[in-house]
């Protein structure tokens, strides 16, 4: 067995243990997801609904309706989607309780109580704010700079390389920037793990998260990557399944709407199964220190 | 206590960094004519087809030859032109378009113009002009003319790209002149389809070119606007080229001959029929041929592009079917297909005969058909451009416009109702497009007026490609799309070679499409014509008797309100006509138990009220159900519905799921 099969089994079975709780934070982010796309799907599809198909007329081959529907709602679609900005950074600040939960259930080997993951939600906020928000900043700069390096050197690549090699080495500075962002994403949730797990403060936690990434790459890199390629997968053949089936009917948008939502709850496991393998990561990593 | 503090200051601080990131971030951008007859119309068009011409009328024969200084980017050209006063008038002067000196300094006409957007916006970065050194024709004694030319266009000071020769003489009708020239023509860099980006050259609008002289003796000279394309005599073309060893040209034409020598290639091109000439050169270029009814298809291209090269290929391959069955077989035996590179993209999108530039990323991906739809306009410039040359200043929708439907009609035949755009699902048509961009200006400006008219780039693209497009869907939908291609092929056909006007164009469409539909489409074209369609108001009620104290057959009777006598319910559909344009609806009148009456308007009149009388409840009222009138301002007012609204479950369903999407990259 090696250490990247090790990992992956290992953040399966934590994930599984707490079946629960992940089901808890599927409902929250599927509820808020629910509260963001009510008010818009309402914008665009309420004025069609005196037409005899109703909003399927959005979903028509060549979009007529559904360009015009955007076209006359722009104006509001703007308004609301400025104003959901906002709303979706307040979100990302509360998606924090139900982490702070889900953290504390997967490190945590004795069986919970409803008020325990409610306390553990809010005594890990104040530190999974910092971490989130030093995240933000560091990740934004980080991916930043290749870009603008790429920026700079625009002209000189294009005319030493053509307008394909030109773009493949721009393609290269994305992939810089998005490596950048996947290195920082991956030490972010070991800090987390850390900090959860060892009660530890932002700062140390983020040391920690480095240590356990020095210690463990292989099973933190490729067991982050290969959990990621599995939803995408799994996103990419839900989508052409669900257009083949299409929502003309309402037994298919049952069925649409089914799958939808299975995709979502796996993508929450998934990543509960990745936050299980992660405290699991800084644990060997501080054990092998002592 | 001290640790809750901690954790506060920690929120505290995370939240602020965290909403630093966000604000960092992008911000949201501000920003009476009956089916029946439309029939018999198709019939009669099927069985009287236009007969081809096979050739033009030979006015003017150019024979340059052309040799391109790449240090310089300048082209030294010579040669002769054979002019034939082809008018029933004689005439005492020539005009001669100049059109590169639109680019020699900014108190051009067409960079003073205040145009914001379009094409030729991009900054000249190296000013282009042409330079007559002679113009003398031989039968005046081989004087130079030009010495008497005047210096700048006519009314303006400083533009001089329209420049009149007076002649020494009257020149009869019929009689012809051989006119020597030389020349040299700065190129500029890359702008409004000519110019140079390194040694790339896109060779257009460069030499001394006669103005058309019309059959009444008026001259239909214009200056270079902003937005104005070209207007000239069919003739012959020989020209050679001479450039550079190591560069590939592609031209208009055929290629007749080529040698080196020096250093240098020499290519010549041959074309008779028709009205410009344009060129390329680049020593990057890569080359694709094929061959297709008789037609070969030559692509030049950067490297890494062989790709799109051939979806280039494989478009115009497609459209040399499509258009030849619809407007007549391509006549010439070659279309050369420039594609150039990315930093010289304004050379891109442009016509000139049998020679199409095009444009778009190598990357471009098959499902967006951006390349395609590129190919295929262009390629249906050398229908309604090439072949039917009108003017291109006056009446610009006659060759945007037009080829814009017939473009949107050739890409939804080839990928349906995902002409523009089909992935995972969301298929969006070209024609939903060119709707949509022309909606917001319907009431600017006409559709049907000069290029340097329009208020800027953006009311002309959407008015003269968008507009005129759609007002063709729409009649092609409500009258049948048969009825508009055979009046738009009788049209090409008809006018082949030839020059038609306004009027002329309008006199074919009444041909087919009868009075009413034709006035209803001048309208639409000269007078901002718009309509929209709406169902203002609807109700039913269960089949009553009147109320009230009646006296029947000697008995006094009282019937209270609300007394039902039967089963069936009776009501009303008032449904509004909007707007100067008159089409034929269908309105649909559906019952609470799915039953639908359908009813049919003329269009004519304001309103209309539609009675109801079903077994059920009246429950949803729809005009123009299957969506035909795309000219309709307003799609999302032409139904509606009596019954308690429930929500949209079907775009719930998918916003929120996209949402989920969305919130598992970014939650925490």
């Amino acid at each position: 067995m090696t250490l990247l099969d090790r990992a992956l089994r290992i953040g399966g079975a934590g994930a599984a243990r707490r079946s629960g709780v992940v089901a808890i934070v599927y409902g929250v982010h599927a509820t808020f997801a629910l509260a963001l796309a009510w008010p818009i799907a309402s914008l665009v599809a309420d004025p069609v609904l005196g037409h005899p198909r109703g909003d399927r007329v959005l979903f028509e081959p060549g979009g007529l309706f559904l360009t015009e529907a955007i076209r006359i709602m722009r104006a509001p679609l703007e308004s609301v989607a400025e104003g959901m900005s906002f709303g979706i950074l307040v979100g990302l600040y509360l998606g924090l309780l139900p982490l702070g939960a889900l953290l504390h259930a997967l490190g945590t080997e004795e069986k919970l109580s409803a008020g325990a993951l409610a306390t553990a939600a809010g005594r890990f906020l104040g530190s999974l704010s910092l971490l989130l928000g030093c995240s933000l900043v560091v990740g934004g700069v980080a991916c930043a700079l290749p870009l603008v390096i790429r920026g700079l050197l625009e002209t000189k690549i294009r005319s030493a390389f053509g307008d394909r090699g030109g773009d493949l080495v721009g393609v290269g500075f994305h992939l810089i920037a998005l490596g950048v962002a996947w290195l920082v994403g991956v030490v972010h949730d070991l800090a987390r793990a850390a900090l959860v797990a060892r009660g530890l403060s932002a700062l140390q936690a983020a040391q920690a998260a480095t240590e356990a990434l020095r210690a463990f790459p292989a099973e933190a890199l490729g067991g982050w990557a290969l959990r990621a390629l599995s939803a995408l997968l799994l996103v990419t053949i839900a989508a052409r399944a669900t257009t083949h089936i299409g929502v003309d009917t309402m037994p298919r948008l049952a069925v649409v709407a089914l799958m939808h939502q299975a995709v979502a709850i796996t993508l929450v496991f998934l990543r509960a199964d990745w936050l299980a393998l992660a405290m699991r990561l800084v644990g060997w990593s501080y054990r092998r220190d002592l | 206590m001290l640790t809750t503090l901690r954790r506060l200051g920690e929120a505290s601080v995370g939240v602020a960094l965290g909403t630093l990131a966000w604000r960092l971030g992008p911000a949201p951008s501000a920003e009476t004519f009956e089916p029946s007859n439309a029939a018999h119309a198709t019939d009669e068009v099927r069985s009287v087809e236009e007969p081809l011409r096979e050739h033009a009328v030979d006015v003017v024969d150019y024979d340059l030859h052309a040799v391109l200084d790449v240090p310089q980017h300048t082209v030294h050209g010579d040669g002769s032109i054979v002019w034939r006063n082809a008018s029933n008038v004689a005439v005492r002067e020539l005009w001669v378009h100049l059109y590169l000196n639109a680019f020699k300094n900014e108190r051009s006409l067409f960079l003073r113009a205040p145009v914001a957007s379009g094409r030729g916006t991009q900054p000249v970065a190296d000013w282009g002009y042409i330079d007559v050194h002679r113009f003398a024709a031989r039968e005046m004694e081989g004087v130079d003319l030009w010495a008497n030319a005047d210096k700048r266009s006519p009314g303006d000071t400083e533009d001089e790209t329209d420049i009149r020769v007076p002649l020494p003489r009257e020149v009869k009708p019929g009689e012809t002149l051989t006119i020597d020239v030389a020349w040299d023509a700065k190129m500029p860099s890359i702008v409004e389809r000519t110019g140079y980006w390194e040694d790339f050259y896109l060779i257009a609008q460069w030499f001394p070119k006669l103005a058309r002289l019309e059959p009444t003796g008026e001259w239909r000279h214009f200056p270079f606007y902003h937005l104005t394309e070209f207007y000239s005599d069919f003739g012959t073309y020989d020209v050679t080229i001479d450039v550079p060893a190591g560069m590939l040209v592609g031209a208009t034409g055929i290629r007749v001959s080529s040698s080196s020598e020096k250093g240098r290639e020499i290519v010549r091109y041959h074309q008779a029929d028709v009205h410009d000439f344009a060129w390329t050169a680049w020593s990057s270029f890569r080359e694709r041929n094929a061959v297709v009814d008789g037609v070969r298809i030559r692509c030049l291209y950067p490297p890494g592009y062989d790709a799109v090269a051939e979806r280039e290929i494989a478009m115009a391959s497609f459209g040399l079917g499509y258009f030849g069955e619809r407007y007549g077989r391509y006549p010439y035996s070659v279309l050369t297909i420039v594609h150039p590179p990315r930093a010289a993209t304004e050379a891109g999108g442009m016509e000139y005969p049998t020679l199409i530039t095009t444009g778009g990323a190598w990357y471009d991906p098959p499902f967006s058909h951006d390349v395609e739809t590129v190919t295929i306009h262009e390629f249906g410039h050398q229908y309604f451009y090439g072949l039917v040359a009108t003017d291109e200043q006056t009446w610009p929708f006659l060759d945007e416009g037009l080829n814009s439907f017939a473009e949107a009609d050739s890409l939804a035949a080839r990928f349906g109702a995902g002409s523009a755009f089909d992935f995972l699902g969301l298929r969006i048509g070209l024609d939903v497009i060119y709707r949509g961009m022309s909606a917001g200006t319907v009431h600017d400006e006409p559709v049907a007026q000069p290029a340097q008219a329009f208020a800027g780039g953006a009311d002309y693209a959407q008015l003269v490609y968008g507009r005129t497009a759609t007002i063709l869907d729409t009649f092609s939908r409500v009258y049948g799309h048969e009825v508009v291609t055979a009046a738009l092929g009788r049209y090409a056909r008809r006018y082949r070679f030839e020059h038609p006007t306004f009027a002329q164009f309008i006199a074919t469409m009444r041909e087919v499409l009868g009075d009413r539909p034709t006035k209803n489409f001048e309208t639409a074209l000269l007078d901002k014509g718009w309509v929209d369609y709406l169902v203002a108001n609807a109700a039913s009620m269960r089949d009553e008797p009147w109320a009230g104290v009646f006296d029947r057959e000697g008995k006094r009777e009282t019937v209270l309100p609300g007394t039902p006598s039967g089963s069936t319910w009776q009501g009303w559909a008032l449904v509004v006509r909007r707007g100067t344009l008159h089409f034929p609806v269908d309105i649909e009148l559906w019952g609470a138990d799915g039953s639908v009456q359908i009813a049919h308007w003329d269009g004519e009149g304001d309103f209309t009220r539609v009675p109801y009388r079903g077994s059920s409840e009246l429950r949803r009222v729809i005009v123009d159900p299957g969506a035909k009138v795309t000219v309709d301002q307003d799609l999302l007012n032409n139904a509606l519905g009596l019954e308690t609204k429930t929500p949209p479950w079907r775009t719930i369903e998918r916003a929120t799921y996209a949402a989920e999407l969305a919130l598992e990259c970014l939650l925490p």
